[in-house]
């Protein structure tokens, strides 16, 4: 399966002109994150000027903010953040419940019983209001942002891997393995978890657009590190002249949407691709 | 060519193995049984689906550990082995599956499934590639080379299956044990297959467990056949003997399915279908149109015939309805 398999996955993937856009939106936001900075000649993007609240012009696409702070500056700085926290998190969150969720449905009985009850327990709590209780007692920070989601994402992942590995498990390539004299814990790394991979990386890019929505919400209602810029944060000071000044939450507000919907596009197309019966 | 004398390659003895729903009702896969299997003898292990033939192989195979009873391969019982110990002794039995699909990783190219095999080798193989060509070509997958560095998703049914077996044999077993292996395959290839498992008998001295639900394979293949019904050996011998004149109503029901049935066998067929209540004795009873009332209470012991067969019934043959 794997050479052609992925080549059929890639040729089907290219298909879906949703799927090329999303993909090519994402790649040019990782540019703009890393480059885009620079661009603009590493000028602080808290530099004041004397446009105040102005309108999209030439000199400032997308306007300026209530202390004539360029708007489009934000956003690309605040790309940096997004993606940041997003990848980070939803990287976490996979590799954390793809451990979890291998083991558990590997060894099977009271340990499996044990950690689903647990990922049932996280899954019905709200998340949203978990996440802003403990930003909220812990403090500010990126990295305790990204723990928080982490923390709350795993278990997502935990069952889809879970229920991955409980079909591969019983596959003959896998005794086969076990008549040869290999140890369990090499048949469940070498033999089964490489075959449960393909829907647990596309669930992680669905996560990411999880990630990047929840750091934007915790940013909107300030519960992240004031100094840091982020999306979010511009929408914050945007809903308080929306009246006067619509770009300030037009930008910030697309520029979320947009991510979120590529990432959930291109998680939706890989997964598809990535379904053999499909 | 089979040294009856001497020691078996795989003993099974008193084995016995019940599965318990989770309403608490239970299955007997396999009451208990005795199974041995000399160097370099095919034995074929017959019965239809359910019968406990596969839980059997599985036993054999230290896949599934039976409750009662011992699993011996090369005169070591296994279940009292350490996991480290039973995984390097193991490799003297391998598996050849059903489903030749699902039988390789889809990740791996002809090349390293083999060369997975050849490690597991005890001693070490100064040429794994040399060897691993050898054994292509030993199966039939030939040039080898234009074999080697496919995936075994590109190639056929057929030669799946043979690659299969040489990835058994990579393992340089003493005993196969194929479950069904021939039911994914054709009827051109079936007979290629059988063939190649006869020759490697012939010339690696392979004993071959071989289980299967059609009996007129057991004809042509097996030195010894073994008949399982509802998880009890309810007949077992030489394949030649046991076949030409079957000494259990169940075998008789078996052969006869096979269709070279004249009318006669069909009306035997059609009377041995009628179902009869179960009782607790003969898991037979049922369907047996030789049952007597004894044996709905009672389990038949085992009977000798001759020197080299034994059946359970309490019915002798000669007495028994002619199928």
């Amino acid at each position: 399966m794997a050479a052609v398999a992925r080549n059929r996955a890639i040729s089907r993937l290219a298909g879906s002109p949703t799927t090329w856009f999303s993909a090519a939106f994402i790649l040019a936001l990782i540019l703009m994150a890393t480059v885009g900075p620079y661009l603009f000649g590493d000028v602080d993007p808290n530099t004041i000027s004397m446009s105040i609240m102005a309108p999209p012009s030439a000199e400032f696409p997308f306007g300026t903010d209530e202390l004539g702070r360029d708007v489009l500056q934000y956003i690309v700085h605040g790309a940096q953040v997004s993606l940041y926290v997003g990848f980070s998190a939803a990287f976490a969150a996979t590799i954390l419940g793809g451990l979890i969720g291998a083991v558990s449905g590997y060894v099977g009985g009271r340990i499996d019983t044990l950690i689903m009850r647990v990922t049932e327990i996280f899954q019905s709590m709200p998340t949203f209001v978990l996440a802003a209780l403990i930003v909220a007692l812990l403090g500010p920070g990126n990295n305790r942002v990204i723990l928080v989601i982490a923390l709350l994402s795993w278990p997502q992942t935990a069952r889809l891997m879970r229920g991955e590995v409980l079909r591969v498990k019983r596959l003959d390539f896998v005794t086969a393995a076990r008549c040869l004299g290999q140890s369990e814990t090499v048949i469940l790394i070498k033999e089964v978890v490489p075959n449960c991979l393909a829907p647990v990386i596309a669930l992680g890019t669905l996560t990411v657009a999880q990630a990047i929505l929840l750091e934007a919400s915790l940013s909107f209602f300030g519960l992240t590190n004031p100094d840091t810029i982020s999306w979010g944060r511009i929408l914050t000071s945007g809903q308080r002249y929306i009246f006067q000044a619509w770009w300030l939450s037009l930008f910030p507000g697309m520029a979320i949407f947009l991510t979120v919907f590529s990432f959930n596009v291109l998680g939706d197309s890989l997964r598809q691709a990535l379904d053999p019966k499909s | 060519m089979i040294a009856v004398d001497a020691a078996p390659v795989l003993e099974l003895d008193e084995v016995e193995r019940t599965f318990v729903g989770r309403d608490g009702s239970e299955v007997k896969a396999v009451r208990p049984s005795r199974l041995h299997i000399a160097p370099g003898e095919i034995v074929a292990l017959v019965g239809e689906s359910g019968s406990g033939k596969s839980t059997l192989a599985k036993i054999a195979l230290a896949l599934e550990l039976p409750d009662k009873g011992s699993v011996r391969l090369e005169g070591r019982d296994l279940l009292r082995l350490s996991k480290r110990e039973l995984r390097r002794r193991r490799i003297a039995m391998q598996p050849v599956f059903q489903d030749p699909t699902a039988a390789f990783n889809p990740r791996r190219s002809i090349r390293q499934v083999l060369y997975e095999a050849i490690a597991c080798r005890s001693g070490h193989t100064a040429d794994p590639e040399r060897l691993a060509l050898e054994i292509l070509h030993r199966v039939g997958l030939t040039p080898a080379a234009n074999f080697i560095d496919r995936y075994p998703h590109e190639i056929s049914g057929g030669q799946r299956q043979r690659l299969g077996i040489a990835r058994a044999l990579a393992a340089k077993p003493k005993i196969i044990i194929a479950d069904e292996p021939l039911s994914g395959a054709d009827v051109s290839i079936r007979g290629q297959i059988l063939n190649l498992l006869l020759d490697l008998r012939r010339e690696e001295g392979l004993s071959i467990l071989f289980i299967t639900h059609d009996i007129s394979i057991a004809e042509v293949f097996a030195d010894r056949v073994v008949v399982m019904y509802r998880g009890m050996i309810v007949e077992e011998g030489p394949a030649s003997e046991v076949l030409k004149n079957p000494a259990h109503p169940y075998t008789r029901l078996l052969w006869a399915a096979v269709p070279h049935i004249d009318g006669d066998d069909i009306e035997a067929v059609r009377r041995l279908i009628i179902a009869r209540p179960e009782g607790s004795g003969c898991p037979f009873y049922s369907r047996c149109v030789s049952a007597i009332e004894r044996c709905a209470q009672e389990m038949p012991g085992s009977h000798s015939l001759g020197q080299t067969r034994q059946y359970r019934c309490f019915v002798q043959p000669q007495n028994q309805i002619a199928g």
